[in-house]
């Protein structure tokens, strides 16, 4: 495991893992990262109306509601693509919104992972390459990083895979490949967007299986933005986003 | 259809506006260059046309009219013709441009001597023309800047001074005075600055494809068929050249006025003279319309529209090496032409349009072959990549090489132009520069025909005359002579001080690096002059038509002692340009000298033009037919392949900001086509230089490896050319080159560097909301 070590010592991370990680059956886990008050509008149309969320070490949180409630506003804005109007997200004490655009898009780099909808495999890099552009990004040797994003590969069942280009995968296989690309560089947050959203139902069941133990075993937190139940009961909790506001929370 | 084609073209707001107005920028300097190109040879022809009558016709069963003498020397650095007339008959003939001809002693000038008299102190110039009567209209001149006199003259004064019998004027043109390697020159020129252009009007309409492919699938799904699609793409196609064509006309008038002031063989053009003859631009405008049409079309059958969205028709195959053979073949064919036109005329129509065809090929080689190169560069840099811009980069240029060397082919194409131009002029201008003794600056010479009207006094006359001039320091009389050994001439020598002509900083005349004076009194310039030991008739040079004092032409007899001789530079073999094989010191013939016409004037002045033309003006005032040559005076060969350089340099200009243009259109295209895919690398925080990174390498590194290899060609199908046509020593290309390489690339990476702002706002993660 020396790639991962090299992983480890690049990411930037602002704490150790020790401070931050909590050991199994311990009590309650601390808070990774939490929004108060969000607020975002778009032109006329208000997105969030004031959202207090928040996120624990290691939790994997489903959001869900209906197209247009705000839920991927809420994921954006958690993950620092977006400015919010008002209102906070913190993150290991930090307060994302204040950053500048350069700090927020390495905070992005180091300490979140992210998996969208489709689209996200730059087409002409192979499966392998793919996985380690996110450590290549963080400087990490080239060399090292294929070598750490290898070991991806039979855990996620893509075994032969690595130099495969993402056209010449199925759907499920390139989102799996997109799975470990947000986990390789050991995130403390994964933001799932739809992570699913192009698959069909075992395909998914596949993915999501293959991102909540993956995530679990890193301690990392997920956000997950779906509007499917059968995704959402991956998660551990789920908050229902209605008109840009929590509608409710089951579990 | 049609409205409904240009409302989709337009349908896109602010930036599709732009990229319309990118590309019909580009067709319409594409289209204004071919309007230049055509209109070249109309003008070069009428120019000629113009200045035919001064050409003497010898009259062939018809009485002579007048007598005619042109002369063509210099008033600061300008090229002055004066062209003497003396009528025999009442019904004399008089030059197009002009109601009469002067009488004695009156001219007629072109408008731009006029200008220059009321400016010019008058012992400048006014001595050199005589008084002004009237100017000379632009049917008689070559160009509005020409510096013309035609002065009246009589027939005694140019009768035997080699001035021509004419009958009438010359009506017909002589081909103009261009050493054939200058017009293979311009022909190749004009050849690479066309292919370019053809290239890229062929291209430019297909660029913009990406941005409008979503739309026609979206026809599609609503049921619109191939062929109604096809017809769409032709229709936008079309806004282009609609709008380019005519631009390029009018861009064409707006930059006449200054593509006239490019002299061309010493001078400039009325710009109206530069008009495309009325046939052609119309067959130019409806073919760059058919181009466009054309490649609309091509482009659009090799997507396959389907309601469901747009595919390339199947990943075309990885480019193969055997894609360098047709350049290859055309440098083949162009070698192997120069072989086999070499001994015939070289610039005859058939050989330049297989020359310039073959030239063409080459360039539309290079475009073939660019693709494997770009393939290859990508694999070499997909190995070497460390970072992810450079990986990422890579893997595109591997995997798409065709469109991304489609985005720099026109730049690669003006770099092998200029790559082959710097080779073949760096020859000419070498070419052009055989060894002489160049005067010091400040000297003022005349030479050779002080005898003809004033005897045997006119040099002493003049030489008093110039020594008491201002601003003159000091003159140094020549006298031409032969030596003569029986009935043969066998040498040619200047009786003068060697110390006078060459010794001191600023004394001598003439500078000339190694000569030694010594104290010998007579030197020989080169290696065949062996004269020691031998006895000469020494006579003048120059036969006078009026008897000397003596009614006889002087002669003496001159032996040459071992010990008087010895060479003026040491171990030189050729005799060197404007020198005669020996000096002999005046002091040897004693009094005898002065029997000798002076017919050589070297004139020290303070070194201000002013003196200098004064002593011009001096000369020509007291002997009117005499030439005059001043020590900074250009070289008759130098400036022609400077003007050929310069305008083979405005066009490479032109297809450069053609090829920025087509740059500019494909970086922004590539970035659309990516968008999505660049905007979700940026969310999961690739920091936005990495994407400036990734774009400048895609565009830079092929562009750097490709320009090499292309500009190697060059120099090397230059060289090729230089050596089959065997004109001697070629020299390689010199740093000139290295510096225009590395400008066209600097401007093409400033091209992509220009994009960067709309790279960063193209692919903003927040974009991703509206998707």
């Amino acid at each position: 495991m020396i790639a991962r070590m090299g992983v480890s010592l690049t990411t930037g991370r602002s704490e150790p893992d020790a401070l931050g990680r909590i050991e199994p059956g311990g009590g309650s886990p601390p808070v990774v990262i939490s929004a108060a008050g969000l607020v975002k509008s778009f032109g006329q149309t208000e997105a969030l109306r004031g959202i207090d969320f928040s996120l624990a070490r290691g939790e994997i949180v489903a959001v869900m509601g209906p197209s247009g409630s705000g839920k991927s506003t809420l994921l954006h804005c958690m993950a620092g693509i977006l400015a919010p109007d008002a209102g906070t997200v913190t993150f290991e004490g930090r307060q994302i919104e204040r950053l500048s655009e350069g700090e927020r898009t390495r905070l992005r780099r180091t300490a979140f992972g992210f998996v969208f909808q489709f689209g996200q495999l730059v087409p002409e890099l192979s499966a392998l390459e793919n996985v380690a552009l996110p450590l290549l990004l963080n400087n990490v040797k080239r060399s090292i990083a294929e070598a750490a994003a290898a070991v991806w590969f039979p855990r996620l069942g893509l075994e032969g895979m690595e130099r495969r280009r993402p056209a010449d995968m199925s759907g499920g296989q390139a989102q799996r490949v997109a799975v470990a690309r947000a986990l390789v560089t050991e995130p403390a947050v994964v933001f799932a967007d739809e992570p699913t959203g192009s698959l069909d139902t075992i395909a998914g069941e596949q993915v999501m299986e293959l991102l909540t133990a993956a995530a679990a075993e890193q301690n990392t937190s997920v956000l997950l933005v779906t509007h499917e139940a059968r995704v959402a009961a991956y998660a551990q909790r789920e908050i229902v986003v209605r008109d840009g506001r929590v509608s409710g929370a089951a579990r | 259809m049609i409205r409904l084609g240009l409302r989709l073209a337009l349908s896109d707001g602010r930036r599709s506006a732009i990229s319309v107005a990118l590309t019909a920028a580009a067709v319409a300097i594409g289209t204004a260059i071919l309007l230049f190109a055509v209109s070249f040879q109309p003008a070069l022809a009428g120019r000629d046309l113009r200045q035919a009558w001064r050409q003497p016709q010898w009259p062939v069963g018809a009485q002579p009219r007048l007598l005619m003498a042109a002369f063509e020397d210099r008033y600061a650095g300008q090229p002055f013709v004066r062209i003497f007339i003396a009528p025999l008959t009442a019904d004399a003939p008089t030059p197009p441009g002009m109601t009469q001809l002067p009488s004695p002693g009156q001219a007629y000038v072109s408008p731009a001597l006029a200008e220059l008299l009321t400016h010019t102190p008058a012992d400048e110039l006014a001595p050199r023309v005589g008084r002004v009567v009237g100017t000379i209209g632009p049917e008689g001149l070559r160009s509005p800047q020409e510096l013309v006199a035609v002065i009246g003259s009589d027939r005694s004064s140019l009768e035997g001074k080699g001035a021509a019998p004419v009958a009438s004027f010359r009506v017909d043109s002589l081909p103009p005075d261009l050493p054939p390697i200058a017009i293979l020159i311009l022909v190749l020129a004009i050849v690479g600055a066309l292919v370019p252009v053809a290239v890229f009007v062929a291209t430019a309409t297909r660029m913009a494809a990406a941005r409008r492919e979503q739309r026609l699938a979206a026809l599609r799904l609503v049921g619109a068929t191939p062929a109604q699609v096809a017809w769409l793409a032709m229709v936008e196609a079309l806004l282009y050249t609609v709008i380019g064509a005519p631009l390029g006309v009018a861009l064409f008038f707006l930059v006449r006025p200054w593509v006239a002031l490019i002299p061309l063989d010493g001078a400039t053009w009325w710009p109206d003279s530069i008009q495309p003859p009325l046939l052609q631009e119309v067959a130019l405008l409806i073919s760059v319309q058919v181009v466009g049409a054309a490649a609309a079309l091509v482009g659009m059958r090799r997507l396959s529209v389907s309601p469901l969205g747009v595919q390339r028709r199947q990943a075309p195959p990885q480019p193969s090496a055997l894609r360098i053979v047709p350049s290859l073949a055309g440098v083949a064919v162009l070698l192997a032409g120069i072989v086999a036109f070499r001994s015939s005329n070289i610039v005859s129509p058939g050989s330049l349009a297989v020359l310039g065809a073959s030239f063409a090929a080459i360039i539309a080689g290079i475009v073939f072959a660019g693709p494997w190169l770009t393939y290859v560069v990508g694999r070499v840099l997909g190995r070497i990549a460390r970072g992810p811009a450079a990986l990422l980069a890579a893997r595109r240029l591997a995997d798409d090489p065709r469109g991304s060397f489609g985005a720099i082919a026109g730049v690669i194409m003006a770099v092998f132009v200029a790559s082959a131009f710097f080779s073949l002029m760096g020859y000419a201008r070498a070419a052009s520069l055989s060894p002489e003794a160049p005067m010091r600056p400040g000297v003022v010479m005349t030479a050779t025909v002080l005898t003809s009207s004033g005897g045997h006094g006119s040099g002493d006359v003049l030489t008093a005359r110039l020594t008491g001039l201002a601003g003159v320091r000091s003159v140094l009389p020549v006298r031409e002579v032969v030596l003569t050994e029986g009935e043969d001439v066998v040498l040619y020598a200047w009786i003068v001080r060697c110390d006078q002509l060459f010794d001191g900083a600023d004394a001598g005349a003439l500078q000339l690096p190694g000569a030694q004076c010594g104290g010998a009194s007579v030197h020989t310039l080169s290696s065949a002059a062996k004269v020691a030991g031998s006895t000469f008739t020494v006579s003048p040079a120059i036969a006078s038509d009026t008897p000397s004092d003596s009614g006889t032409r002087p002669s003496v007899q001159l032996q040459i002692e071992s010990g008087q001789v010895q060479s003026l530079v040491a171990g030189s073999t050729d005799r060197i340009r404007g020198l005669p094989d020996l000096l002999i010191d005046p002091g040897v013939l004693g009094t005898a000298a002065d029997r000798f016409p002076i017919t050589v004037l070297f004139v020290n002045t303070d070194g201000t033009a002013a003196a200098a033309e004064r002593v011009r003006a001096a000369i020509q005032g007291y002997e009117p037919l005499v030439p005059v040559y001043l020590a900074d005076d250009p070289m008759e060969q130098v400036p022609q392949y400077a003007e050929v350089g310069r305008i083979v340099g405005l066009g490479l200009i032109g297809s450069l900001a053609l090829a920025g243009c087509s740059l500019a259109v494909a970086t922004i295209t590539g970035l659309l086509e990516r968008r999505r895919q660049f905007a979700l690398l940026r969310a999961a925080g690739m920091p936005i230089s990495r994407l400036r990174v990734l774009v400048l390498l895609q565009a830079g590194v092929p562009l750097i490896a490709v320009s090499a290899a292309s500009s190697l060609l060059g120099v090397i199908v230059a060289q090729g050319v230089l050596r089959v046509a065997d004109v001697g020593s070629v020299p390689l290309p010199d740093a000139s080159l290295l510096v225009v390489l590395g400008a066209s690339l600097a401007v093409a990476m400033g091209v992509v560097a220009a994009t960067l702002p709309a790279a960063d706002r193209l692919t903003r993660p927040q974009s991703l909301r509206s998707e």
